[in-house]
């Protein structure tokens, strides 16, 4: 069964965002997303301060079936990224919501999160 | 994707019922994968897996013009197959020596057994007829007999345990066997797509069922696992064997995607003969080559190759994560002054180039040969 816990908010291009501690979210790909990717082979991630806007592809994630891009769910500066992904990118698929996070931005605009889907609403989305 | 619209084979549900994810392959509805890529890849490389390939079709030439009429269809010289029982892999070429599909032909007892590719199964039965001859017979097999591949180190001790048969361990590569596996009629061709020693069972539709529960359960004393398309599109990767569709088309001949050693000059006039030996005499303008990368990205098909000047100067057919080496792989035909081994090229991948080497093929290569 796939698992997107309620503690995180979602968008439609299947990255979560955690909750905020210190204006920092942590932002990662969807159960659904990378049970859809299947084995992850690389991860390329932005370098840490860039600022990237709401929408803005922020990276590429690369199973051995395809490639997908990486979208921002919500304006803010790349603060850290997940320095484990080098050399294990399959902790995406094994833990997408612990050690396979991807990156923690500081956000730029707060009030973006108000915008993004529950727990609830994102499975009704991938039901569809 | 509406599934009700493809075609089927009898292990359907069963794969279902092992929580395979399936894709569209080739109009069949087929698992690409049970668990994940990466283990199924292993288990056959380190252990056994199985694989449901009923989807590949089966022909059956019969009567006295059967060998002329096939030996005129292929490069490779079809009297190579003395006994019965023995096979040989080779390729339908049309009239310009492109090839219409790659298949094995097996010699038996009624006359010769052709398995071909699932995509294939339509142009390849217009084509055998359109160049049908006089006293042949041609009966298309894939309903009612199905075929799973059993492959890897393991692969022999698990036939050898549900047979007690020991001519399987003198079976040589190509050749056929007849055994019964606890009640169940199959012969067995010791041939598969992966790189490793295995076997591909040949059983009628209706006890298919049954023979992948067998298979699957004693099985488990090795390890095996269910094995879907992804594992058998890198395994066959990392062994460098050629793709209809990626490496192989009508657009290429054997030459150029280094299967000359099918090619027998010397048999006599077969379809596409005349042009395979012009390029013989003037050259080759393309060349499969085998190519490994440095970072972790994988060239995929339709990637332009590019020399150090930037020039174009070829495009990739296949590649990917080669699991059971840790480095991306890629097959690319490219032009022949950058054939050689050792070679640096690029692979424009998402707008930038990466760094790529010729390598000899294939890139993976297992220990013990039957």
């Amino acid at each position: 069964m796939l698992n997107h816990p309620d503690k995180f908010q979602y968008v439609k291009t299947h990255e979560y965002v955690s909750s905020v501690e210190n204006d920092t979210v942590t932002i990662g790909i969807t159960d659904f997303a990378q049970d859809q990717l299947g084995d992850v082979t690389f991860v390329e991630l932005p370098k840490i301060g860039a600022s990237l806007a709401i929408e803005k592809k922020f990276g590429v994630i690369e199973s051995v079936k395809s490639v997908s891009d990486l979208f921002m769910p919500v304006s803010g500066e790349i603060v850290e990224v997940n320095p484990k992904l080098d050399s294990s990118p399959e902790l995406v698929n094994n833990d997408c919501y612990g050690d396979g996070w991807l990156v923690k931005i500081k956000l730029t605009n707060a009030k973006e999160l108000d915008n993004l889907m529950s727990a609830h609403d994102y499975t009704q989305f991938i039901a569809e | 994707m509406n599934t009700t619209t493809l075609k089927t084979t009898m292990l359907n549900q069963d794969h279902r019922n092992l929580n395979a994810k399936m894709v569209n392959f080739a109009g069949f509805d087929m698992p690409i994968q049970y668990k994940n890529i990466t283990s199924e890849h292993l288990s056959v490389r380190e252990n056994v897996g199985i694989f449901d390939v009923s989807h590949m079709g089966q022909f059956e030439v019969s009567g006295t013009g059967s060998f002329a009429y096939l030996q005129n269809l292929i490069p490779s010289d079809l009297s190579k197959l003395i006994h019965n029982d023995t096979g040989l892999y080779t390729q339908l070429l049309n009239n310009n020596a492109g090839i219409i599909d790659d298949l094995i032909i097996y010699k038996r007892d009624f006359g010769y057994l052709l398995v071909v590719n699932a995509s294939n199964i339509e142009k390849n039965w217009a084509w055998l007829q359109l160049q049908l001859t006089d006293n042949l017979q041609i009966v298309n097999k894939t309903n009612e007999r199905s075929l799973l591949a059993v492959q890897g180190p393991k692969a022999e001790q698990l036939l050898l345990d549900l047979t007690n048969n020991q001519d399987l361990t003198n079976l040589k590569s190509f050749g056929i066997i007849n055994l019964n596996i606890k009640g169940i009629s199959i012969f067995a061709a010791r041939s598969g797509y992966t790189g490793e020693d295995g076997f591909e069972i040949f059983v009628e539709s209706s006890k298919v069922i049954d023979l992948w529960q067998i298979l699957l359960d004693y099985g488990q004393k090795y390890n095996l696992k269910p094995c879907g398309l992804g594992a058998r599109d890198t395994l066959r990767i990392e062994a460098a064997l050629p793709l209809y569709g990626h490496e192989l088309t009508e657009a290429t001949t054997p030459l150029e995607a280094s299967l000359g050693w099918c090619v027998k000059f010397d048999k006599g006039n077969f379809i596409g003969r005349d042009r395979l030996v012009k390029q013989q005499e003037s050259g080759l303008t393309q060349k499969l080559i085998c190519l490994k990368t440095f970072n972790r990205i994988i060239p995929r098909q339709g990637y332009a190759v590019v020399n150090n000047d930037g020039q174009n100067v070829g495009i990739v057919t296949s590649g990917t994560m080669a699991l059971s080496l840790g480095y991306p792989v890629a097959m690319a035909y490219v032009k022949p002054e950058f054939s050689n081994p050792d070679t640096q090229l690029q692979i424009m991948i998402r707008g930038s180039s990466e760094l790529a080497q010729v390598v000899k093929r294939p890139f993976y290569k297992r220990s013990q040969k039957k």
